[in-house]
């Protein structure tokens, strides 16, 4: 489970990470929670597809397999938000720069 | 004992019906055998009883649950959830970057793990990445995997295409040691294979099963060009 977890959310990351300098460091924690799940799925579906047999055998559902790492990414979310706006925040106060 | 009961499984695509009301029973302690040309529908029958495919109509009944098939892709798969059908699909299912002794503990806990690192010439292949494995070896993995998993039921589909003879000779030595706890249904067209470890035999024609006895009811079925 926790593989299928990794293996999906790289992708997901990757997306959010693409997405950084078409928007803002918020809106790609946003899109990682809320899009990131399904453009993982579609990348896994792509290169990984047929691990999903080896899921199956072990009483994973697709559905399952799914729901859980949509709803860990979703869960997860608030606190890089908050991650990303204490960066955002150090960055404007001239913490992080010299 | 446990016995698989598959009732009236009907799968068409498009205007061709592959599947006409399917049944077959299949009970612990038996290896079923069964054969049919190139897309006769038997991977396809494998799938819906395993819940991965869609069927028309069709129930699977084990001892006294009953499963219908699955009419549409949304529908819940209690198959895979009940862990009570394993199944060994054509191609390999094992993520090809990873060590085979990282993937074994993904599948067993504990002493388990020892029915898979203690098995005949795995040693060699438990060092390796699934992508570095011959095509014998990492199908002798698979079947090994999905053979020691709980499920009472295993669908096998042609878990001896390209396998070399020595690795046929330990999965044929695996899967007869198996039949005394599960209920196995094989088919593949490396058919003396089959023929050998069935305790009987079925013949997919037509969208519909036929009993077969002899390799000459093969060769009537249209399967088999002379023994």
């Amino acid at each position: 489970m926790w593989k299928f977890y990794r293996d999906l959310t790289r992708f997901a990351v990757l997306f959010a990470l693409v997405c950084i300098p078409l928007g803002s460091l918020l809106s790609a924690v946003i899109l990682f929670g809320v899009l990131g799940t399904p453009i993982g799925l579609l990348m896994f579906n792509y290169f990984q597809k047929d691990e999903f047999y080896g899921y199956y055998n072990l009483g994973y559902t697709k559905l399952r397999l799914i729901g859980t790492t949509w709803l860990i990414n979703l869960a997860v979310t608030p606190i890089l938000l908050l991650i990303a706006f204490l960066i955002l925040k150090l960055i404007s106060l001239g913490a992080l720069t010299s | 004992m446990a016995l698989l009961q598959v009732k009236q499984i009907e799968k068409s695509f498009g205007k061709k019906r592959l599947l006409k009301a399917v049944d077959f029973e299949l009970k612990t302690g038996e290896i079923l055998g069964v054969f049919g040309r190139n897309g006769s529908g038997k991977s396809t029958l494998l799938k819906i009883l395993f819940g991965t495919q869609t069927a028309k109509t069709g129930s699977i009944k084990i001892n006294e649950s009953k499963y219908a098939v699955r009419k549409h892709f949304w529908n819940r798969n209690p198959v895979v959830a009940d862990e009570v059908i394993g199944y060994l699909p054509q191609f390999s299912f094992l993520s090809q970057s990873s060590k085979v002794w990282d993937l074994i503990p993904k599948y067993f806990e504990g002493e388990e793990q020892d029915l898979i690192f203690r098995a005949p010439r795995m040693t060699k292949i438990a060092k390796r990445k699934v992508n570095e494995l011959s095509l014998g070896e990492r199908r002798y993995l698979e079947v090994l995997i999905v053979g020691n998993l709980k499920h009472p039921f295993l669908l096998l589909d042609e878990p001896f295409s390209m396998v070399e003879p020595l690795f046929k000779e330990l999965i044929h030595e695996f899967l007869s040691s198996l039949k005394a706890k599960k209920g196995i249904l094989l088919t593949d067209h490396y058919y003396h294979d089959v023929w050998q470890l069935a305790d009987r035999n079925l013949v997919l024609k037509e969208g519909n099963l036929q009993e077969v006895n002899t390799l000459e009811d093969l060769v009537q079925a249209g399967y088999l060009r002379s023994k």
